[in-house]
């Protein structure tokens, strides 16, 4: 195997096995898979309980209608936590995996080694969306029994668009811009600090519509866009004859998706720079 | 978070308010349009005027479309058009609004800010007219040349809807033309509104239902949209033909009284109104517009229900009554039984029952019993909520002695006995209004008038826009008052104990009087016991109050060919329910059988409000003041002692350690939340921006302050000869103390920008979240010796609570088993609003947030005694973990 590959699998490997270990992922499972439980569990794996008008008799509905039906309350009601999470949550817990090098002195054992920086930050990067992405697949996997059992049938298909095309595309961007945008900071705490204000400031200089989704919903990280997409749905489809709209279809998503490897690529260009910059100071 | 909150603001649509609700629509009717719909904001936003709705006013029908829309539905100002909409004002957009405003002023200005000059015949009504000419002149030319316009009567004419059809169904709109008086064929002929809802079924048959909506007075054309979604009809496998009874909805002529203004309303719900005065102007009003009040009646309306049948070419039609509506079926399968499948009686009100002497029933007080006596057998609500019925009683004569005056939206109202058993009564409607009548009780007993002022509001914004008053009273009165004498109604009222007697105000003794101001009619004989073998299933809830389930089985037993079902745990109107529903889909499948009947209603858990939870709330709050005095007179202590044993604070590097990052942070979002519209992407106003930034902020800062694995030279500050949970301390003071600073700017200038809050409320919003977080999140970090988790328990808790915190309010409908907890959730909801609850409930509220988080502070300093679980690891299992971990070197 090339040894640049090889360098860049057994970074992302260390950064999987990390992140795991220091049981941030587990959290943000638990915290997802436990909200939504508790959505179940409050709303009775049925939105709609709340809007009466809206309910509908099961009886009353033919087989393909209950299924419409129960994929609407499970897309609903699993993305409400799952965006919000992958949005906010996601890249303030996975922005410490370079400062916490750096603040246990791993990052002067990497630098004494023949690893480019480049290779270094895309292992980081590769071992972020590993681990996010299986803290997702667990996820999906747990609440997908979960939600069958308690609602019974709904569309696989339209379940797995929320959680790859939504879920996945925030969460892989936002976690490479998380582990980005804090790779200049010493230690743990000033990351944390950091990502907290640099993902809630835009929401607030950069408000986004439910209704308008504008160039902001796709440049803000809190990736309007395709939150407001899935949220969206759930309206859209109680009215609409034609069904659903999967995200593979959507606009919004390969749009959010553009636009956010551009900023990827734009910071890792920078952050790139920063750390040649400093290893050319050092 | 911004983008999340809309919509699950439209989906978590609550019960907030529902008895206010139910008496908005309930007022005068013997049955709902829909509760349920009610509750639900409009999904589109509205475009622009439809072209009906210009119609409507310029035919000056007072009320125009408004009359049929509630809270559910566009103003009237602003009533969409559905994209194919005809649009027969194909007039300049300038010259359109000229129209409307010269026809709006001839209607006498319901619609727009021209007053009522009745009388005037100067050059402003020359003017108006000639604009009229114009007006009209410009319709016509618009009108294509081959539509010549069809005289006979009666006929059926379709047109475009007069709602935006937001649903995936089909529906088809038209105006049924029918004479005035049906003895009359060649006479004058008015015009009703008809929406027919299609079926999607591939099992379609060619009856129809027809439903006759309750009442009287209520439209229901304009809500088929919602009525389509909400009752599954659009998948049913028969086309729904919803009709705007004559003088209702948006039937023309409309027979709406605008002289019924709110605040004549709000006096009238009360009892104490001078006079009728206002109806009188109204039957005035609409005589002087050429309307035959005595064609107004049920007997003239069946006879149109039978034309609708002919004129849309039904062979047979399936009739579905709902109250009144029962009333009306029942008159239509006796006069006009040719044509009739099936009929389905919902909540029946038979012909020989006169509502002014109704409350001979003792409907009202035995339901109120059942209730009663339901709570009494739920151990929780009988412990909260013992002797309902002597509660209610004493507060009856409580108010009547000594009435109290509330304000709501600027209007007067007096709480006397009156309107007390009228909100009691009108709650009865309502499956989830049913279990807050003993919370309402205990809650207004307790002073707590909110849910009073709730179910009033909606009057002092619209009165009875929704009503046509006009309809209800010939109707009520030709075929009720009219039939018999004030005696007697007096007599049926005097019958009952006050707290249970008439309670709304066109029943009764009190009817009698309205109807005799309003002029009493000639009597319509219209008690005649009806008899017939059409295949008929009637339907009763148990909880019925108004029409109770012996009137139901009074009538089936007059039809030989009729199912009986009555429903437990549920109300008036059981065919809104699923479960009826069902029941009855399956009898119009098969009208000669019994239906089956395999599901259940189950009544809700009973609301608990804050007076049911305080005794519990008082004992917190006495904790949580104790433990919070006693903590801080431990560090006054030990502060003092510290001083003794001669080590000092260490201020300087506690500063370092926190950092200004974060205290930035704060006092930027607190100046752009001040002055730009930043605010609103969090949905937070001048009055909330503080309690939203700086217990987040200062959760976060307090989840990094110490962790054991992060803290550089941990082993030498442990060494050093002072207890490591002063450096905690040190560190969470600066913190407190900084963002306390910030805080307390951000309030100065909340409050002055929102001087109507009170100030120490304004603090007492920030300051309990603002230690409850910090106790958190100090708390999961030490415990797990990773700041992320603190950091991440803290922000997940922090956005739960803001976007989910209204949940946290009494009287949520969480699901088995949490509703059990939920009634006692309050007492630790970190944003509670200070008119959430009561000011008591908010401030015990306040004490107990501040003592948890203060207990976490606790908490954490405890978990920091021993310095060598400290450096090693908290708890010894974790160590032996670490230990095999490392020999199995993973």
């Amino acid at each position: 195997m090339n040894v640049q590959i090889s360098q860049l699998l057994g970074i992302a490997w260390y950064e999987f096995q990390m992140h795991w270990r220091r049981r941030a992922l587990l959290i943000i499972t638990i915290a997802i898979v436990g909200i939504i439980i508790a959505e179940m569990l409050i709303f009775g794996g049925d939105i709609t309980s709340l809007v009466p008008a809206f309910r509908a008799d099961p009886a009353l509905l033919t087989e393909e209608q209950n299924v419409r039906f129960h994929t609407l309350n499970v897309v609903f009601i699993t993305w409400g936590a799952v965006g919000a999470i992958m949005s906010f949550i996601l890249p303030i817990v996975v922005s410490d995996s370079i400062p916490l090098d750096k603040q246990h002195n791993v990052y002067e054992l990497f630098r004494s080694l023949p690893l480019s920086s480049s290779i270094y930050l895309a292992g980081k990067i590769l071992g972020v969306w590993w681990a996010s992405l299986s803290s997702m697949a667990l996820s999906l996997v747990v609440l997908g029994i979960m939600w069958w059992l308690r609602v019974g049938a709904f569309d696989v298909i339209a379940y797995l668009d929320m959680w790859l095309m939504g879920a996945a595309l925030i969460g892989l961007l936002n976690s490479a811009l998380g582990v980005l945008l804090a790779s200049t900071q010493p230690s743990r705490r000033r990351a944390l600090l950091l990502m907290g204000g640099l993902f809630i400031l835009p929401s607030l200089l950069v408000p986004t519509s439910t209704y308008d989704i504008s160039i902001m919903g796709y440049i803000n990280p809190i990736r309007g866009a395709v939150l407001n997409f899935y949220l969206n749905t759930f309206a859209r489809a109680l009215s609409d004859p034609t069904g659903w709209t999967f995200g593979w279809q959507a606009a919004e998503v390969w749009g959010t998706l553009l636009v956010g490897s551009l900023q990827i690529a734009v910071l890792a260009l920078l952050v790139w720079g920063y750390l040649r910059w400093q290893e050319a100071r050092a | 978070m911004n983008a999340l909150k809309p919509s699950l603001n439209i989906l978590a649509a609550r019960i907030k308010g529902l008895s206010g609700t139910v008496i908005r629509i309930f007022v005068s009717d013997f049955s709902p349009i829909s509760t349920e719909a009610s509750a639900v904001p409009p999904l589109h936003a509205p475009t622009t005027l439809s072209t009906r709705a210009l119609i409507a006013m310029g035919r000056g029908l007072g009320g125009g479309v408004s009359r049929e829309h509630s809270s559910i539905c566009p103003s009237p100002r602003s009533f969409p058009v559905p994209d194919n909409a005809i649009k027969p004002l194909s007039m300049p957009h300038k010259f359109k609004h000229f129209c409307v405003a010269a026809m709006d002023k001839r209607s006498g200005g319901v619609w727009g800010e021209a007053k009522r000059e009745r009388g005037i015949q100067g050059v402003r009504s020359t003017l108006t007219l000639m604009t009229l000419v114009i007006c009209f002149a410009t319709l016509i030319s618009a009108t294509p040349a081959h539509a010549q316009p069809e005289t006979t009567v009666p006929r059926f004419e379709s047109t475009t809807c007069w709602f935006s059809n937001i649903t995936r169904f089909t529906i088809d709109c038209g105006w049924l033309y029918v004479p005035e008086d049906h003895a009359q064929p060649e006479g004058a002929t008015i015009r009703l509104a008809v929406a027919i809802i299609r079926s999607e079924s591939a099992d379609k048959q060619p009856d129809p239902i027809v439903f006759l909506a309750g009442g009287p007075g209520g439209g229901v054309v304009g809500r088929a949209p919602l009525t389509a979604v909400g009752l599954g009809i659009g998948t049913m496998n028969r086309d729904t033909i919803l009709v705007d009874q004559r003088g209702m909805g948006l039937s023309e002529p409309y027979l709406g009284c605008p002289e019924v203004t709110p605040a004549y309303t709000l006096q009238l719900m009360s009892r104490t109104v001078e006079s009728f005065q206002p109806f009188i102007d109204c039957r005035a009003r609409l005589e002087a517009e050429g309307v035959n009040l005595e064609f107004y009646n049920t007997v003239q309306s069946a006879a149109d229900f039978a034309a609708l049948r002919t004129a849309l070419g039904y062979e047979q039609i399936n009739l579905n009554g709902v109250s009144y509506g029962t009333r009306l079926a029942l008159t239509i399968v006796r006069d006009h039984p040719e044509g009739i499948r099936s009929v389905v009686l919902d909540s029946t009100l038979p012909l020989e029952i006169n509502t002014n002497e109704f409350a001979g029933d003792n409907s009202f007080m035995d339901t109120f019993d059942l209730i009663a006596a339901t709570c009494a057998a739920d151990f929780v609500c009988n412990t909260s909520y013992p002797n309902l019925r002597q509660v209610y009683e004493d507060l009856y004569a409580r108010f009547e002695a000594n009435p109290v005056q509330l304000e709501v939206e600027g209007l007067p109202v007096t709480l006397n006995g009156a309107l007390l058993r009228m909100n009691v009564f009108m709650m009865m409607y309502a499956q989830e209004a049913i279990v807050s009548v003993p919370a309402y009780l205990y809650s207004v007993a307790a002073g707590d008038y909110r849910a009073v002022e709730d179910a009033m509001r909606n009057f002092a914004e619209e009165g009875m826009d929704t009503t046509s008053i006009g309809s209800q009273m010939t109707i009520t009165c030709a075929e009720n008052a009219a039939n018999t004498t004030y005696e007697q109604a007096l007599a049926a009222d005097e019958a009952q104990p006050a707290a249970f007697r008439g309670a709304v105000p066109i029943t009764g003794a009190y009817g009698y009087q309205a109807c005799e101001a309003w002029g009493m009619p000639e009597p319509v004989v219209n008690n005649l016991t009806v008899q017939s073998d059409i295949p008929t299933l009637v339907l009763a809830g148990q909880f019925d109050h108004i029409t109770p389930p012996s009137f139901g089985q009074q009538v089936a037993r007059e039809f030989p060919n009729s199912f009986y079902v009555e429903f437990p745990n549920i109300s008036h109107a059981v065919t809104f329910t699923t479960c009826p529903a069902r029941v009855m889909s399956r009898f119009l499948d098969d009208p000669t059988t019994a239906p089956t009947v395999d599901c259940t209603i189950t009544l809700p858990n009973f609301v608990m409000d804050a007076t049911a939870t305080r005794p519990l709330a008082r004992i917190g709050a006495g904790m949580a003041a104790v433990t919070s005095i006693w903590a801080v007179a431990s560090l006054i202590m030990a502060l003092r002692g510290a001083q003794g044993a001669r080590f000092g604070m260490a201020w300087r590097a506690s500063f370092r350690t926190v950092g200004w990052i974060a205290l930035a942070a704060s006092g930027l979002l607190i100046a752009l939340m001040t002055f730009t519209d930043a605010r609103q992407a969090f949905n937070a106003t001048h009055v909330t921006m503080v309690q939203l930034i700086i217990p987040l902020i200062v959760g976060i800062q307090a989840a990094l302050l110490f962790s054991p694995d992060d803290e550089p030279g941990l082993e030498v500050t442990l060494a050093c000869p002072r207890p490591i949970g002063w450096t905690v301390i040190e560190r969470l003071a600066v913190v407190l103390l900084t963002q306390s600073a910030v805080a307390l700017i951000g309030t100065l200038l909340s409050l002055a920008y929102a001087p109507e809050q009170n100030a120490l409320e304004a603090f007492a919003r920030w300051l309990p979240p603002m230690l409850f977080f910090s106790g958190l999140g100090m708390f999961v970090t030490i415990r797990t010796r990773n700041s992320t988790f603190g950091a991440v328990i803290v922000g997940l808790g922090w956005f739960a609570f803001n976007i989910a915190g209204d949940m946290f309010l009494p009287g949520q409908p969480f699901m088995f088993p949490l509703n059990y907890v939920q009634p006692f959730l309050w007492m630790t909801h970190p944003f509670l609003a200070p008119d959430a609850l009561m000011s008591a409930d908010f401030w015990l509220n306040r004490v107990i947030v501040m003592g948890v988080g203060v207990m976490f502070i606790l908490l954490t300093l405890w978990n920091l005694r021993d310095e060598e679980t400290v450096l090693l690891n908290a708890a010894r299992k974790a160590t032996r973990k670490q230990e095999k971990q490392a020999k199995s070197g993973w």
